[in-house]
């Protein structure tokens, strides 16, 4: 059984307050308000940075492209948000599905099959000043193969269930639970070698 | 020693699930969004039209059009062209306001003699606030042809509902004529 809290529907805000203010501003801002939209922005940029980031294997410039993409799609889409759902959980998955949409589209790729001596040195800087366990871990998750990385960052890290991580990167449910025990399999190989 | 399966996700469950970016990134989607933003704006006009439609239809069965019309009906070539070209909305306007005006000159001394027509008169306030909306939005749209027929309908049911109101005044006032004979 996965240790894994599913994170994806815990709100920003606990609070009923909270919920409120923030379906004001969604309110406000699908009127046309940008300055509403701004503070949805801030309230949401660092868990959409965070999941671009990861998406993109570390690539700095990549994952901020990406992430100024979400958020001008979700300015585009907000009229078709309903409600059902926090804004947050909403604007994740839309985000998922900009990063992985560009995927399949772009033209110039940046390789992630890449041995580490060819990464390049400015892509995972930030990473290395952290300290502990963390800082191999997401080196180690930015090294997997683009599949494998993608799989067990949205399973994993972000929650998602196979069927919904297969149905937003195109495979089979199948494929998904195969890349994921390949993704795990590789950093905990890495992790093991990196602590010998 | 090899990290379990179960270590790994603890680990993972323990990454943090926010983490800024280096530069700062809204002036770059506010660039991106503004453009969309003077879009939307101009649909507002359409949207409040939508409303007063909805109202009209419902509270007086006021059967109006609705397909977007491409070309300007005859009567606004017949119009005087003015230095800034006249618009298909101002023609409209130019049509009902001077035969609303006379009537309105009608009611407010009919109004001043004490008479009530409060069911009509509560109809006519609905038609008029109606009226102004569609100006307001009009002055935001002013090539739209769809909320120039908008408000020529409008009008026409303003003219109509004071005919009613003023043929009421006018039986009303045979009525007292006819008792003070008697």
């Amino acid at each position: 059984m996965s240790a894994v809290v599913r994170k994806l529907d815990m709100p920003k805000s606990n609070s009923p307050e909270g919920a409120d203010d923030e379906w004001r501003l969604v309110e406000a801002a699908r009127n046309g308000d940008a300055r509403a939209f701004e503070s949805l922005y801030q309230q949401q940029l660092g868990r959409v940075h965070a999941l671009c980031w990861r998406l993109c294997g570390g690539n700095r410039s990549l994952a901020e492209e990406m992430t100024q993409d979400a958020f001008v799609r979700a300015w585009q889409k907000l009229p078709l948000f309903r409600g059902d759902s926090a804004f947050g959980t909403w604007l994740h998955r839309l985000t998922v599905n900009v990063v992985l949409g560009d995927r399949r589209t772009r033209l110039r790729r940046v390789s992630r099959e890449q041995s580490l001596e060819e990464t390049l040195p400015g892509q995972l800087g930030g990473v290395r000043e952290e300290h502990g366990l963390s800082m191999d871990l997401e080196q180690a998750i930015s090294r997997l193969p683009e599949r494998a990385r993608t799989v067990l960052v949205l399973h994993d890290i972000e929650g998602y269930l196979h069927s919904e991580v297969a149905e937003m990167a195109d495979m089979a449910v199948g494929t998904s639970k195969a890349q994921l025990h390949r993704a795990r399999r590789l950093i905990r190989e890495w992790m093991s070698h990196e602590h010998d | 020693m090899n990290m379990t399966e179960q270590e790994l996700l603890e680990e993972l469950g323990r990454l943090p699930r926010e983490r800024q970016p280096q530069a700062d990134l809204w002036p770059g989607v506010e660039a991106r969004i503004r453009p969309m933003q003077a879009r939307s704006f101009r649909r507002i006009p359409t949207a409040i039209a939508a409303a007063i439609v909805g109202s009209l239809v419902t509270a007086f069965g006021l059967s109006i059009n609705e397909r977007m019309e491409t070309t300007a009906p005859a009567f606004v070539q017949t119009l005087p062209a003015t230095g800034a070209g006249m618009t298909y909305a101002s023609g409209v306007d130019l049509e009902y306001s001077g035969a609303l005006r006379d009537l309105a000159g009608q009611m407010q001394s009919w109004q001043r003699a004490g008479q009530d027509g409060s069911v009509l008169m509560s109809n006519l306030r609905v038609l008029s606030e109606a009226s102004e909306e569609l100006r307001a939005a009009i002055a935001e749209d002013p090539q739209s042809i769809y909320l120039a027929q908008l408000l020529a309908s409008t009008q026409k049911k303003q003219l109509s509902v004071m005919r009613e109101l003023l043929m009421q005044r006018d039986s009303v006032s045979s009525y007292d004529t006819d008792q003070r004979r008697t």
